[in-house]
């Protein structure tokens, strides 16, 4: 198999089985979510092809638009990473829901979207042209909009849906905007064509480009200020959330600004706002996640933050290590949901408050949430760790003071929320007036390998937990792979700096980056320890911008605003407007019509008489003017 | 060829005929041989295709002249496939209470229709034009008056449509005849050497009053308002027939009238056209945005997007072009299927408030599918048909050098987002109310059939459109347009 | 030819005239129309007469005689349906045209 072919099947694969599975569940709903996993398990055997050493192969193309639009596959590390993520960690949360989702309504639907977004995704990373890639693009919009209203008879999940592909599609008009600027000026699609046309372009229109692309990353990757969808999409089924946040959607945008650097290389405040931008949006999820109560919001708020940085590393010119920490943050960040996705499943609320001393009923989703949360905060030697220090450090390279101030403060934050979201949850107090009545004291680890029983509680199935392992290793491990990423790029002429993994190691620790990043951990780790003050003091003094964060900083509270101002015009519009003017001006023309037959309908009198007076004028004017 | 052209064209009318010698009672049998008159329309269509051409024909003195081109193809097919939709789904639907009985009138008329719009799509002469254009009208008027859900405003309505649509009709005979003082003939053939030897400031009036009747068809703002009224009173199918011919019938005369006036006067009406349009497509968005009856919600957005057609036209480019014409396809799939699966729910649900509905996707999960497909496709998002027209009409703008028009027409694209989502939220989703409980609702397999044959339309060409664009390239090629 | 026979056809016309436009009763309208006819019939013969042809003048006045009695048997004929109707010769009850 060529790696063209194999490439193509990649997203194929995941296609034709969210083809195959509505039409299956006609005749066998049972096998559905096991076909699902077929596929998914077909689509990750296919990845191994794209590893090295296959023989590229004639391109594959099609004609979509022909004359004007030629598609085609783009295999290099760029986009076989995000692509390759996709497609394991979607096959890992297609094992997972096997046991979560099990007894829901829909299945067919779920697993058909499941596939199609993971298909979307590898679509995305693996398209050669612009508008392929916006193509496969939306495809994950939609997709995201249907599986977050997935529970569609909850208002809220139908909202956040909602929500969702309105907040994207913002971004998304600016990216179909660059593209298209892009293309009436080179009349091709494809990235190298625009890449080396893009030059040639006067700098307002380039501009509008850099900036058309910024946005649409903004949007898809939720970054400050279009962040706001991403938090309520946590009424998506959990193992969607995992989905959303560790393998599709949100890499999409850093896949998209990394792929773009060369357009935004050429505008010089571009790269100056993605710095900021991601900074920003670092800084803000950070605290943001620092002040919620919600499980899944705390770890959505996480991903906010995450991807800040992997912006902020673009904006300082280094897309490898915004790839990098794009690898390491899915694998620990799909770990947590997929943890998170346990214990919600268990006991049936996401609020932490009502959480603690869960370890002693779920040891193995503790260890390997602990695992998943220190990676997060970057921990020595495990894969977060290497790849935020990555950041920090060429944002050290690239000057960028102030966005580093953000990042660092963002990282102390960081050490905080993770620490205190895995000891409220996993050994916290226990509350037992909430939950002892439900929560069997049965679910430990032996029988939480058991088969899963459909017995209400729900207890952490086998095929749930296999995933959390997998993940929980890939975290200590996987940083080794920097060496061969980047073998890779620098072969495929992408720009990155060689290392092996004992280089990083080294670059590691002897740079400042590390020292700053443990100072933020010691922080962190020191406003944890005096959480207990924190809470006094903010529950006493209660400062206005705490109130705020607890609300999500008035960011939702600004958009509702807006939207409603804007429905407020559009009720004026139809009731003065429409109803009034354009109404109006239609009455009075049927009033002067039906006046007009009203007064020619004296003259019909009826009587016998005035008819034959009418015939004897008319005669005599016609004499008259044939007389003279 | 000319006997083939001439089938073609009366087809539809010979299925009028056929109909009315039927028994009075044989109403089944009348819906059947609609459907099977359209069909056969569509297949000789099909079957016509490669061979395109101009056909003479000598008829009381006059000469009639039909022409088939790949754009009369294009619209041959979507109108009669249209038909075909609208009148599988009227052999078994019901109408709301107080809406007339169903008669073989009926679908005689819905055949008339057809049979001027098949004129109208083939007329190669200017007079010929214009009476098939009136005689599309005249059956259409009494589809909206006779067949109406809303008997209190049925006059009203009725007056509205007929004299707005007439205005614009006869702005259009206007132009024609101004065209034939000048020129002595009302061939086109003839005409497209005449023309661009009239001096700019005839020109410009006599394409503006010429395209009115387009205009009006396509509701544009402000020649909207008969739209929202005729659509939501009549009876569904009846508004099947307006939304997939008539408002089609429209998109077909702007494409294939403004680039038959020389491209002087299309370029002094481009600006005025594109602001037309840009303004269309905001109002129409902010309407559906707020209004409360689903149908006129669809109605509105319909509006919207007809900004979005006339957008592609007047940015005078090969991409807007072919984005528009590409609309003819994607548009009749669209909101048929919109309103079809809209119908079918509020068929059950005995309402078409929109706060009275709510979570019909339990009950309905057919029509919820084939609703968010078509929801995707008005909004442009792939992978459904709405994509590419979308994607070619900005295109075309950008190509145009509008720029700050075309940044608009996309951020009226986050209004349509807006305003379908509300659509599809209100009505399937959030929890079923109360009154409306139950299990599946049966819908009639007429209905289905008609309803997955636009959702597969929908999915194929919005994965793979190149037959479409294709046959759009050629269109253009006759057009003049390159391609 | 020392008689002019025009101004005679003018009173007659103007007779009939004011018959037609003052009398309601329906048998006293067919008297004013006779008289029009008449009139009419006169001057087409006294147009013969002054232009030498009154062979084919006269034949026309025939002619119009002849129709003009049709006319009348129509006319009587739709006035007795009338008055069988309404019981009533009055025009003022014959207004179902009045818009």
């Amino acid at each position: 198999m060529t790696a063209q072919l194999a490439g193509l099947l990649l997203f194929l694969i995941p296609f034709a089985g969210a083809l195959l599975v509505p039409l299956v569940n006609f005749f066998a709903p049972r096998v559905v979510p096991w076909l699902a996993v077929l596929f998914g398990l077909a689509s990750s055997l296919i990845a191994f092809f794209l590893l090295g050493g296959t023989p590229a192969g004639a391109p594959i193309t099609l004609d979509i638009l022909p004359g004007f639009f030629r598609s085609g596959l783009l295999l290099d590390p760029l986009s076989l990473l995000p692509a390759l993520i996709a497609t394991w960690i979607g096959f890992l949360v297609l094992i997972y829901s096997l046991g979560y989702m099990k007894g829901e309504e829909n299945l067919a639907r779920y697993y058909a979207l499941v596939l199609l977004f993971i298909g979307g995704m590898v679509g995305m990373a693996l398209a050669d042209n612009f508008l392929a890639l916006f193509f496969f693009w939306e495809v994950m919009g939609v997709c995201s909009y249907q599986l977050i209203a997935f529970f569609y008879k909850d208002p809220k999940a139908a909202a956040a849906g909602a929500k969702a592909f309105l907040t994207t599609k913002i971004g998304d008009i600016g990216l179909l905007a660059a593209i298209i600027i892009l293309a009436v000026n080179s009349g091709s699609f494809s990235f190298s064509v625009n890449f080396g046309a893009a030059a040639g372009l006067a700098l307002p229109v380039l501009g509008l480009v850099a900036f058309g692309f910024i946005l649409g990353a903004v949007g898809k990757s939720a970054q400050f200020p279009l962040h706001v969808w991403l938090p309520d999409a946590m009424e998506a089924p959990t193992t969607i959330s995992a989905l959303i946040h560790a393998a599709t959607m949100v890499n999409a945008g850093v896949y998209l600004l990394a792929r773009v650097s060369p357009v935004l290389a050429l505008v010089p405040w571009s790269l100056t706002l993605v710095q900021w931008i991601g900074a920003i949006t670092a800084l803000l999820g950070a605290l943001l996640a620092a002040f919620s109560n919600d499980l899944k919001r705390i770890l959505a708020y996480s991903t906010v933050s995450q991807l800040g940085y992997m912006v902020l590393a673009v904006g300082v010119g280094a897309a490898f290590a915004s790839q990098f920490h794009l690898f390491s943050h899915a694998i620990f960040k799909g770990l947590l949901f997929l943890c998170a996705g346990a214990v919600i499943h268990a006991i049936g609320t996401r609020d932490i408050r009502q959480m603690g001393g869960l370890y002693k009923h779920m040891p193995a989703v503790a260890i390997t949430f602990l695992i998943g949360a220190m990676a997060l905060l970057g921990l020595p030697f495990l894969n977060g760790f290497f790849s935020k220090d990555f950041i920090l450090e060429e944002v050290i390279l690239g000057g960028a003071w102030g966005p580093l101030a953000l990042a660092l403060i963002a990282a102390a934050l960081t050490a905080f929320y993770a620490l205190r979201t895995t000891f409220v949850v996993f050994w916290g107090k226990p509350k037992p007036a909430f939950y002892q009545d439900t929560l069997p004291r049965a679910i430990k680890l032996p029988q939480a390998f058991s088969l899963p029983q459909a017995t209400h509680p729900h207890k952490t199935p086998a095929n749930m937990v296999v995933p959390l392992l997998a993940l929980a290793l890939a975290c200590f491990l996987s940083w080794l792979l920097v060496g061969p990423l980047s073998e890779a790029w620098i072969a495929s002429g992408l720009p990155a700096p060689a290392l092996s993994a004992l280089e990083l190691i080294r670059e590691t620790f002897s740079s400042l980056a590390f020292i700053f990043s443990l100072t933020a951990i010691a922080v962190g780790l020191f406003l944890f320890l005096q959480r207990a003050r924190l809470a006094r003091y903010f529950h006493e003094q209660e400062p206005g911008w705490i109130r705020a964060a607890s609300r999500g900083l008035g960011f939702d509270d600004l958009y509702t605003w807006l939207a409603d101002r804007i429905r407020d015009f559009g009720d004026w519009v139809l009731m003065v407007w429409e109803e009034r003017v354009m109404e109006g001006i239609n009455r009075f023309a049927a009033w002067a019509s039906l006046g007009l037959s009203r007064l020619s309908c004296l003259l019909q009198t009826g009587d016998v008489h005035w008819n034959l007076l009418y015939v004897t004028l008319t005669l005599i004017v016609v004499l008259g003017v044939v007389l003279w | 060829m000319v006997s083939a052209l001439v089938i073609l064209q009366l087809l539809p009318l010979l299925g009028a005929l056929l109909i009315w010698i039927l028994p009075r009672n044989r109403i089944p049998l009348a819906g059947w041989l609609t459907v099977l008159f359209a069909l056969a329309q569509f297949a000789l269509t099909l079957s016509l295709m490669p061979n395109w051409g101009v056909a003479q024909l000598p008829f009381l003195g006059m000469t009639l002249s039909f022409c088939f081109d790949p754009l009369a193809a294009t619209a041959l097919l979507v109108i009669s496939g249209a038909t075909v939709v609208a009148s599988l789904y009227a052999l078994r639907s019901k109408d709301a209470a107080g809406a007339p009985a169903r008669s073989k009138g009926f679908f005689a008329l819905i055949l008339l229709v057809l049979f001027g719009t098949s004129g109208v799509a083939l007329a190669r002469d200017l007079i010929q034009f214009y009476l098939f254009w009136e005689a599309m009208l005249i059956p259409a008027w009494f589809l909206v008056t006779l067949w109406n859900e809303d008997p209190a405003k049925v006059k009203a309505t009725g007056l509205k449509f007929f004299i707005i649509t007439h205005i614009g009709a006869v702005l259009m005979l206007a132009s024609i005849l101004w065209i034939y003082s000048l020129a002595g003939t009302t061939n086109m053939d003839q005409l497209i050497t005449f023309l661009p030897s009239l001096p700019l400031a005839t020109l410009v009036p006599m394409t503006l009053l010429f395209l009115m009747g387009f205009v009006v068809k396509l509701a544009i703002f402000p020649f909207h308002t008969w739209l929202p009224d005729a659509y939501t009173s009549a009876v569904m199918p009846v508004t099947l027939v307006l939304v997939g011919v008539l408002t089609n019938i429209g998109i077909y005369g702007f494409a294939r009238f403004l680039p038959f006036f020389p491209s002087n006067a299309g370029a002094a009406l481009s600006l005025p056209l594109l602001i037309a349009a840009v303004v269309t497509m905001f109002y129409g968005g902010i309407q559906a945005l707020v209004e409360k009856n689903v149908k006129r919600i669809v109605a509105y957005s319909s509006i919207s997007q007809m900004g979005y057609v006339l957008f592609g036209f007047a940015t005078l480019t090969a991409f807007g072009f072919s984005g528009s014409i590409l609309n003819l396809y994607n548009q009749a799939a669209t909101k048929l299927a919109l309103f079809m699966a809209l119908g079918m729910v509020a068929e059950a649900a005995g309402t078409w408030q929109i706060d009275q509905l709510g979570g019909w996707a339990k009950r309905l999960p057919l029509a919820a599918v084939v609703a968010v497909t078509a929801m995707l496709s008005l909004v442009g998002a792939p992978p459904t048909f709405g994509f590419w027209p979308e994607l070619l009409t900005f295109t075309g703008g950008f190509a145009s050098g509008q720029v700050l028009l075309s940044v608009l027409a996309l951020v009226a694209s986050v209004l349509s987002v807006a305003y379908a989502l509300r659509l599809i939220r209100f009505v399937f989703y959030d929890p079923l109310k109360a009154q409306a409980q139950g299990g599946l609702v049966r819908t009639p397999w007429t209905g289905n059939l008609a309803l997955v044959a636009c959702f597969l339309i929908l999915l194929f060409f919005g994965v793979y459109p190149a037959p479409a664009y294709q046959l759009v390239q050629g269109a253009l090629a006759f057009l003049g347009l390159g391609g | 030819m020392s008689v002019n026979l025009l101004p005679f056809v003018f009173v007659l016309f103007g007779l009939g005239l004011f018959c037609l436009l003052t009398r309601r009763s329906l048998v006293k309208l067919l008297i004013g129309l006779e008289l029009l006819g008449k009139a009419t019939t006169l001057a087409i013969i006294w147009a013969g007469v002054v232009r030498g042809t009154p062979a084919t003048t006269q034949s026309i006045a025939l002619l119009v005689i002849s129709i003009e009695a049709l006319v009348v048997a129509v006319y009587l004929a739709l006035v007795y349906a009338f008055h069988r109707h309404n019981q009533s010769l009055d025009t003022d009850d014959m207004r179902r045209l009045k818009g």
